[in-house]
């Protein structure tokens, strides 16, 4: 049980499927309105478009 | 760990694995299982992991847990953010590994299994792993910056110029030997071109599945994705029994043209719609793949077939690549043991995420040992075929002839056997046309696969479909590291052409972005080119040509760390990265020379060169050339190709000296030179180091 709730978190981090709660999360806790999912998402792939990443042989 | 428990349970690693060891260099002409090979890698890393990584990180670096780190101190949550270990870790080793560690060692296993799994082993524990480690740490020491801007600041303008270009030079001859073999393993074989192009409807379905419908749920849109792409690969056993079988039957230099239109695109396209998606799936796919290979190699436990050391480690006339054991079972496996790309990972995106600069040790040098476990896998699948498939699959085109009757004489003239019925029996069991001169290495390592697979699931029947599977998915990474390739390297085009005329290095600037793609393209569409319609063969003729460059820039990686150990006034530690890099330098160089001045046309550019130049002249036709177009193509290719082995290295040499001079300065110097390290700042953070947490850290 404990396995499987750490391959759910872990793939989940690996992914970034995390990233959009924890973002929340964060603005929650200082009491601002954060983006939308949609919003938010389309932002942080958009940003990969400025750097990006080698992948090796 | 009580002290006597850790002393009994390393004393035990290190029997098990020189027991091991034992067995592999001792067997001859018995028959050695693979799980021997994968005992003593699997000893030998935890020993050098253990221990040799330890004093690395703590002694030789003086890595500091209190210092914060570039992720912590410069959080944007966009590119810094510190990122648990273990996540980073599985980043970092989805970015390093790629088809290289699979293609390098089915190549080598022509001098033996023994010469690539020691080099391999030893390889990645004193050079590899310690290179992408020591990068890291000085990287994240300076705010992530990269390889080439290190150089340029801690050596100097020269060393920096002649860095800036050898990377470039060395991502163009990468990416086209990646594509060669690609081209290779699907040229006349429907099922797999087949598969393959279907990725790419699957890849902008999940794009835009990912943009528009469910935004952020990449396991779910991954899912589907893996899906699809079990159900393409089972798609093309129907496809090739049907009428589109001759839709998706195409020749190399078909293939070539859709490779360069394909980079083009995915270089100009939008990240989320081609690029993103793709690496999801190509990172499932191989985490998934190479995790059923351990399991299959485990329990099918099966039986090397390939010699310890061939007659062609010593003689270097061997018909996959020529050339001696030394240099060239070095040059190539590159990556698995010392990878030189794998610095500019190291000094990329990975140490902008680095929550505690002790865990370089477990992301540096643990990524690098997996992606070396990845190569001793492949060194296995290709050593269980029976020698004389090998050669029948991977001797050149000229050498083999076309049909099963020459391939099996051939094979007969290099002293190993394969009946013809025995060779339109393996292809047939893969349910392809034919396998002769599929040179590359990964239709080998796919048949390997099948085998290792087939004993484990499903059985003969499911031979096939494994091949085609690993066909699949080696295509499948290479053409992400394509992609990507394609992109950093307009990138870096785009930036270096910008200091000249400011809007060309404007990356929303279209026009620009579109030039800069297509010289990108075209310059590795050009090698791929020649590398087809080459008569001499072109992983023969360019695979060393890929292995020296990439190991060139581990030389300059390397250089690098050691000029900054002897600067920071740890000349005492500097033999850490000082004897890799001396290795690697008479490696390399002794390779580059040969390639570029030896007098056996098997082996020095310029001898085949003038060899067929003046067979042309006379109006000879030299085999295994065919006509007198093919021996102009000849001349041209090894002139091309002599050139750039020359240029690499004197770019090379250019940097070590650069360095020799600043390693000088600093030991005669009275006062330390200044280093270009981030200020100290205390950090805040509490991470483990790692890969599990100690009760210490997990309190605190």
């Amino acid at each position: 049980m404990k396995a499987l709730r750490f391959l759910r978190w872990y793939v989940r981090e690996l992914t970034g499927t995390a990233a959009y709660e924890r973002y929340a999360d964060a603005h929650a806790a200082h009491g601002g309105t954060p983006m939308s999912r949609r919003e938010y998402e389309r932002r942080r792939s958009d940003l990969r478009e400025a750097a990006p990443e080698s992948r090796c042989c | 760990m009580s002290r006597v428990r850790s002393i009994v349970v390393w004393t035990a690693v290190a029997i098990a694995g020189a027991v091991a060891w034992g067995v592999l260099a001792l067997s001859r002409g018995e028959s050695v299982s693979a799980v021997w090979m994968v005992a003593a890698a699997l000893g030998s890393y935890a020993i050098a992991y253990r221990f040799y990584a330890r004093f690395i990180a703590r002694t030789v670096l003086g890595v500091d847990d209190r210092r914060a780190t570039p992720a912590e101190r410069l959080d944007n949550g966009v590119d810094f953010q510190p990122t648990d270990r273990r996540v980073l870790f599985g980043h970092h080793f989805a970015a390093i590994a790629g088809a290289g560690p699979l293609v390098g060692p089915v190549l080598a296993a022509q001098m033996g299994y023994l010469p690539g799994t020691i080099w391999i082993i030893v390889g990645v524990i004193l050079a590899g792993a310690v290179q992408d480690m020591v990068v890291l740490f000085f990287s994240l020491r300076r705010d992530g910056k990269s390889l080439g801007q290190m150089v340029r600041e801690e050596i100097g303008p020269i060393g920096g110029a002649a860095a800036l270009v050898a990377v470039f030079a060395i991502m163009i001859i990468l990416l086209a030997v990646l594509a060669l073999v690609v081209v290779n393993a699907l040229a006349a074989s429907p099922w797999g071109a087949f598969s393959i192009a279907m990725t790419i409807p699957i890849a902008l379905f999940m794009g835009f599945y990912l943009r528009v419908l469910r935004p952020g749920r990449v396991v779910e849109t991954s899912v589907i994705g893996v899906a699809l792409l079990l159900l393409a690969i089972v798609g093309g056993s129907w496809v090739q029994d049907s009428a589109l079988a001759g839709v998706f039957t195409l020749s190399p230099q078909t293939l070539v043209v859709c490779l360069v239109v394909y980079g083009f695109f995915a270089s100009v396209l939008p990240v989320w719609m081609l690029l993103a998606p793709r690496d999801y799936l190509s990172t499932f796919m191989k985490v998934g793949t190479i995790g059923l290979l351990a399991v299959g190699v485990v329990v099918a436990a099966p039986v090397l077939r390939n010699e310890a050391v061939t007659e062609f480690a010593l003689t270097g006339d061997g018909p996959v690549f020529a050339g001696a054991l030394f240099p060239f079972v070095f040059i190539t496996i590159a990556c698995g043991a010392l990878s030189g790309f794998h610095a500019l990972i190291s000094s990329g995106t990975t140490p902008k995420m680095i929550q505690k600069e002790s865990q370089i040790r477990l992301i540096g040098y643990g990524g690098m040992l997996t992606e070396s476990f990845v190569a001793i896998m492949a060194l296995i699948a290709a050593s269980v075929l029976e020698p004389g498939l090998y050669y029948a699959m991977n001797a050149p085109a000229g050498l083999l002839g076309s049909t099963a009757e020459s391939a099996s004489a051939a094979v007969a003239r290099l002293g190993f056997t394969i009946s013809p019925e025995d060779l339109t029996a393996a292809a047939a069991a893969v349910e392809e046309s034919t396998i002769i001169a599929r040179t590359g290495g990964a239709p080998t390592l796919a048949v390997g696969i099948s085998e290792i697979m087939a004993a484990v699931f499903g059985g003969a029947a499911f031979k096939a479909f494994w091949y085609h599977f690993a066909i699949m998915f080696e295509a499948l990474f290479i053409l992400t590291t394509v992609d990507a390739g394609t992109r950093v390297g307009r990138f870096m085009l785009q930036d270096t052409l910008g200091n000249v005329w400011k809007p060309i290095g404007r990356v929303s600037w279209k026009p620009g972005l579109w030039a800069t793609s297509a010289v990108v393209v075209l310059a590795w569409g050009y090698f791929l080119w020649a590398g087809v319609n080459d008569p001499l063969g072109g992983i023969n003729q360019l695979f060393p040509l890929f292995g020296i460059a990439n190991q060139l820039l581990a030389a300059v990686a390397l250089t690098l760390a050691t000029t900054l150990l002897i600067k920071s006034g740890k000349l005492r530690w500097a033999w850490v990265t000082g004897l890799p890099l001396a290795w690697d330098v008479a490696v390399t160089l002794t390779a580059s020379w040969q390639k570029v001045f030896d007098a056996d046309p098997k082996i020095g550019f310029f001898a085949q060169r003038e060899l067929y130049a003046e067979a042309l002249a006379a109006g000879r036709v030299l085999a295994p050339a065919r006509s007198l177009d093919q021996m102009r193509t000849v001349v041209t290719n090894s002139t091309v190709d002599g050139v750039l082995a020359a240029l690499f290295a004197v770019l090379v040499l250019v940097v070590i000296a650069d360095a020799a001079v600043v390693c000088v300065r600093a030991l005669r110097s009275r006062e330390p030179l200044p280093l270009k390290e981030a200020p100290y700042v205390e950090s805040a953070l509490v991470a483990p180091s790692g890969l599990f947490a100690t009760p210490g850290s997990r309190s605190s």
